[in-house]
């Protein structure tokens, strides 16, 4: 009897057919470095667990999460993408990876030193990389601060605050809702298990993260968008 | 007779499910509403639908309903919003907006579900149904498959919210 496909093996197979998508992951993982453990595998898990590889969208110009790594439109504006009716790069995937990557990366340099955060939440530095991506995908799903909090109170608890076992059972003191914490744990543990069976599986290269950064094309904001091989293009008239 | 009757489905359509109207967006999507979880932000007053700080973002998702959810006799609202803490996760809730005699107050929230993608909130013996969609097992954050009716009570006003809001009592409209 065959065994069912996993996600990652579904996914792969989407990988493998459209090169592009590997292409523009492996490219935006050359925003990591070696002071960090996030590589192209990462990228590939979180595109995996936000929008299954593309399946599920939302809509163009939307205020909240949308896109191939459903960033929020803050998020994408902050790292300099177009968010709009018309022109929405969070459905790019060479734009969205790498605002995706960069995102990462800010939090993974957050939660590596002390950083104030707001006047009463600042994060407690995480200093083995390993358990540091558990802060970072925890931040990407939740947001720097309700982490840096639960930190706080683990540490004043007499935990560890650079342990994110010890740190996520202080969410609820956080006072992060009770779904939000189900979610942010979930998303933890899910998207590590993927990235490890990434790691395993996947063709994409974990060193592209060596390679130089190669940036995309600046898009112009007036023209149309076409789909090529689940590939969303913007036309510039 | 025909047409008659379509803007009369429409009409009741529209009425049941609370679907958003200028007049229902610009009431509930320029109004505050209160948090009492991890933000510093306790305090949203949205405008044209939405509020960002540097702590928490706030939606008006378009959708409400009315009711008299505390079973007063006057007339009340429950309005969807999301609430983001600066992650990617937006967190849908049911906000009860309170008549208390002269306006409407947001007395308490429920949470629906981290990305739910509600199709329509509407009203029956005083309690709120959400026909919405939740993610179950293997679904992506962006697409939840599971297609439910919860029915939802009015919980009682929420102490926290009424410290913020007798705290704030004078300093906003």
């Amino acid at each position: 009897m065959l065994k069912k496909p996993s996600d990652v093996d579904i996914w792969i197979d989407r990988e493998k057919k459209h090169e592009h998508i590997r292409q523009a992951l492996e490219n935006a993982s050359t925003y990591f470095d070696h002071n960090d453990v996030l590589d192209v595998h990462t990228l590939e898990a979180v595109y995996g667990k936000e929008s299954s590889f593309g399946d599920s969208l939302k809509t163009r110009g939307i205020t909240k999460a949308a896109g191939e790594f459903h960033l929020d439109k803050v998020t994408a504006e902050r790292y300099g993408l177009s968010v709009s009716k018309e022109n929405d790069q969070r459905f790019d995937i060479d734009c969205a990876s790498i605002a995706a990557a960069r995102y990462l990366k800010d939090i993974d340099y957050e939660f590596s030193k002390e950083t104030i955060l707001t006047a009463k939440v600042r994060t407690v530095p995480v200093t083995d990389p390993v358990e540091r991506e558990k802060f970072d995908l925890a931040a990407y799903n939740a947001g720097p601060t309700p982490i840096a909090t639960a930190q706080q109170l683990a540490q004043k608890a007499g935990k560890n605050p650079a342990i994110w076992d010890d740190v996520k059972t202080f969410l609820k003191a956080a006072r992060v809702k009770a779904d939000k914490i189900t979610e942010i744990r979930n998303y933890v543990s899910k998207t590590l298990k993927y990235q490890d069976e990434f790691e395993k599986k996947s063709p994409a290269d974990s060193s592209a993260k060596d390679r130089k950064i190669v940036k995309p094309k600046i898009q112009c904001t007036k023209g149309h968008w076409i789909t090529k091989d689940h590939h969303h293009i913007f036309i510039c008239e | 007779m025909r047409i008659i009757f379509g803007i009369l489905l429409t009409t009741t359509f529209l009425a049941i499910t609370g679907c958003a109207s200028d007049e229902a967006f610009k009431q509930f999507g320029n109004r505050t509403y209160f948090f009492a979880d991890e933000s510093d932000t306790q305090i949203a007053t949205l405008v044209n639908g939405f509020f960002q700080d540097a702590n928490l973002g706030v939606c008006y998702d378009n959708k409400y309903v009315y009711g008299d959810f505390n079973h007063d006799g006057l007339k009340d609202a429950a309005v969807i919003i999301s609430e983001n803490t600066g992650g990617n996760a937006d967190l849908y809730e049911l906000a009860f907006l309170i008549n208390d005699g002269t306006k409407l107050v947001h007395k308490a929230s429920l949470s629906l579900d981290v990305w739910a993608e509600v199709n329509s909130v509407t009203e029956k013996d005083g309690k709120v149904i959400v026909d919405m969609y939740v993610h179950q097992e293997g679904d992506c954050n962006a697409g939840p498959t599971k297609r439910v009716r919860n029915v939802y009570e009015y919980p009682g006003p929420d102490p926290e919210l009424e410290r913020i809001y007798q705290q704030t009592l004078g300093k906003i409209g």
